[in-house]
């Protein structure tokens, strides 16, 4: 995730749906079935964090599905590969780390699957992966419900109007549901509890890691820095800023009844978020099976791997 | 499209059943990675990959992660192997070729390396940061003015990022760009840094090969007394030659062998530079042969001792 400084994201996610779906379908199905838009094969980056194809201009990419984004980013390599002129934006963002999102180009034809975006805007970031080409965040997203298979590397992009409630075509037993909070425009806040404290958290598929502030580790935890059972992993930079990080053996993680035990949660400094006191990365969010139903504000879960 | 039932085509789709141990091992093998926790990492994998039922694309990033763990480990041999599996499920993967071809190198298969660098660049011929790889591989092959058209692509294909970059200032240096690397180092003296006093360097090294004077405007706000700043006070004119060398000879034993290596090569360049061709040639030998291949120095040693022995 990251802090916003002068926000300028462009069309919001229900202009863009209508942009981007093209074959617009304001109905739900008769006999409620889901209404794919896009099946798509996830790849696994080595942090653990997920990449879908797309196509940009034509040409195959792969951007890296990021729950926590503001904005829609490119790399400066595919900026330069396709001869893209960035332009000024009005505002600035702050990307991964200090980096500031100053610079955008147009792709005439962003695609999807089959569904085509034109003269799509995406903001320059400075990153540098061989397997990651950019970053897709709710701006598009959240046109859809977003169903998340990690076990089974898919990603699918569902028409958001169906019957309420009716999404869980993956197992036999009942998921979760979990409501959701939609923060600053895009991002996903969610109930759970961590050892038996109920935390408000934000899923970031883009985070590699996930992270409880100090803040939230005293107030709700009553962890403090005394606590012997904290162990400092050293000063490294979290979200640009560089600090302390120390593991904590957290006994679980709860998404209403499903259980993660011994999650890998670090404890960071309470400057690297301000309004942030959770954030799930997709280390955790691996475990499960997650569809997002952002129209429906709603969030289902399962365990990843369930009959 | 057609108003097709999820569930129907999810039954087409999904692969074999996933174990869920395989599944928990194999993320548990990704946190462990992400921790730098190598050896716990390889044996997640390796629990991970025996049940043989993850889906092709988990498979193959316990392969890729599981090579990186064991490079980690200077287990070349076996991460080779794993890269060779990752291959085997999604061909021409760039940043698999490319990491096959360090552990190739490392092992002293060069062919095999420049192969891999080969079919890289063929399946992402825009790639800027291969070409510099075979560039620096060309010169362990003997083949320096490949590597130079090798870097001259690089940094050609490379996206315009802050100019400040040291990295890409050498490159400019070797390519004999060097407008370009002068105000890549000057804007890299610049920055509030722990290393701007390299690039101050190098800036030095620059100006006096452009013909001008040493730069003492933007020397770094950097303790002198510490290393590398007695090779700074040799260019500013405060420092003989024998004081850098014994300054270098100090401190743990590691330390002392980089230091020497920089005293080699940034004084070897300083005698280049002022007309002592022989002190240049002998010292910018040594730190061809003794500078390590990860030092900022090795590359440039390379070039210059070719291009001084012709």
């Amino acid at each position: 995730m990251k802090p916003m400084r002068h926000i300028w994201i462009g069309p919001s996610a229900a202009l863009l749906a209508i942009l981007f779906c093209g074959e617009a379908n304001a109905q739900q199905t008769p006999d409620c079935r889901l209404l794919p838009k896009a099946m798509l094969e996830m790849q696994t980056m080595p942090d653990g964090r997920v990449t879908i194809p797309v196509q940009v201009d034509g040409h195959d990419y792969r951007l890296m599905v990021d729950t926590g984004g503001y904005i829609n980013t490119l790399s400066p390599q595919l900026v330069k590969e396709q001869g893209y002129e960035s332009q000024r934006s009005p505002g600035e963002l702050r990307g991964m780390g200090t980096m500031r999102l100053d610079h955008y180009v147009t792709v005439k034809d962003f695609a999807i699957g089959r569904s085509h975006g034109k003269n799509f805007k995406f903001y320059v970031d400075d990153f540098n992966d061989a397997f990651e080409d950019g970053t897709l965040a709710p701006q598009v997203l959240g046109a859809y419900d977003v169903d998340l298979d990690f076990a089974h590397g898919k990603l699918n992009l569902i028409s958001p109007d169906h019957c309420p409630g009716q999404v869980t075509y993956w197992t036999k037993f009942s998921a979760t549901v979990i409501p959701i909070q939609i923060q600053g425009l895009t991002h996903i806040r969610i109930p759970v509890t961590i050892d038996g404290k109920e935390i408000m958290a934000v899923v970031d598929t883009g985070a590699s890691t996930s992270y409880i502030t100090m803040r939230a580790a005293k107030r709700y935890l009553k962890i403090d820095e005394k606590d012997p059972a904290l162990k400092l992993r050293g000063n490294i930079p979290v979200n640009g800023m560089v600090g302390p990080v120390y593991n904590y053996p957290f006994e679980s993680l709860n998404f209403g009844d499903i259980k993660v035990s011994h999650p890998r949660i670090q404890i960071v400094e309470d400057k690297v978020w301000d309004q942030t006191d959770l954030l799930l990365g997709i280390g955790i969010l691996r475990q499960l099976h997650i569809y997002i139903a952002y129209k429906e504000k709603k969030m289902y879960i399962t365990p990843a791997l369930t009959d | 499209m057609k108003s097709i039932g999820l569930a129907a085509l999810m039954a087409l789709t999904v692969a074999a059943p996933v174990n869920a141990a395989s599944y928990d091992n194999l993320n548990a093998g990704i946190q462990l990675y992400n921790l730098g926790q190598w050896t716990g990492a390889v044996e997640q994998f390796d629990k991970a990959l025996a049940a043989d039922d993850l889906a092709p694309s988990l498979r193959f990033i316990a392969h890729f992660d599981r090579a990186q763990s064991r490079m980690r480990l200077s287990q070349f041999g076996s991460a080779i192997e794993d890269y060779s599996a990752s291959l085997a499920l999604r061909p021409g993967e760039v940043q698999v070729l490319t990491s096959r071809a360090s552990a190739y190198a490392a092992t002293g298969k060069l062919e095999q390396a420049a192969a891999d660098l080969d079919s890289a660049i063929a399946a992402r011929p825009k790639l800027g940061f291969i070409y510099g790889m075979r560039a620096a591989l060309n010169i362990k092959r003997g083949q320096t003015e490949k590597s130079r058209e090798d870097m001259k692509t690089s940094l050609a294909l490379l996206p315009e990022r802050d100019s400040g970059s040291s990295g890409i200032g050498i490159a400019n240096w070797i390519v004999g760009q060097l407008d370009d690397a002068e105000k890549n180092f000057s804007d890299a003296a610049d920055k509030k840094d722990p290393h701007a006093i390299y690039a101050w360097l190098w800036y030095a090294l620059t100006e006096v090969r452009l013909g001008k004077a040493v730069p003492r405007r933007s020397l770094p706000d950097f303790d002198l007394k510490n290393w590398p700043g007695p090779i700074a006070n040799l260019f500013l004119g405060n420092a003989a030659q024998d004081t850098v060398f014994a300054a270098a000879a100090q401190g743990e034993a590691n330390a002392a062998n980089g230091q020497v290596c920089e005293a080699n090569f940034y004084v070897g360049e300083w005698l280049l530079h002022h007309r002592d061709q022989a002190g240049a040639r002998s010292l910018i030998g040594k730190a061809a042969s003794d500078c390590p291949t990860n030092f900022i120095e090795w590359m440039p040693a390379q070039m210059d001792q070719a291009g001084l022995s012709q």
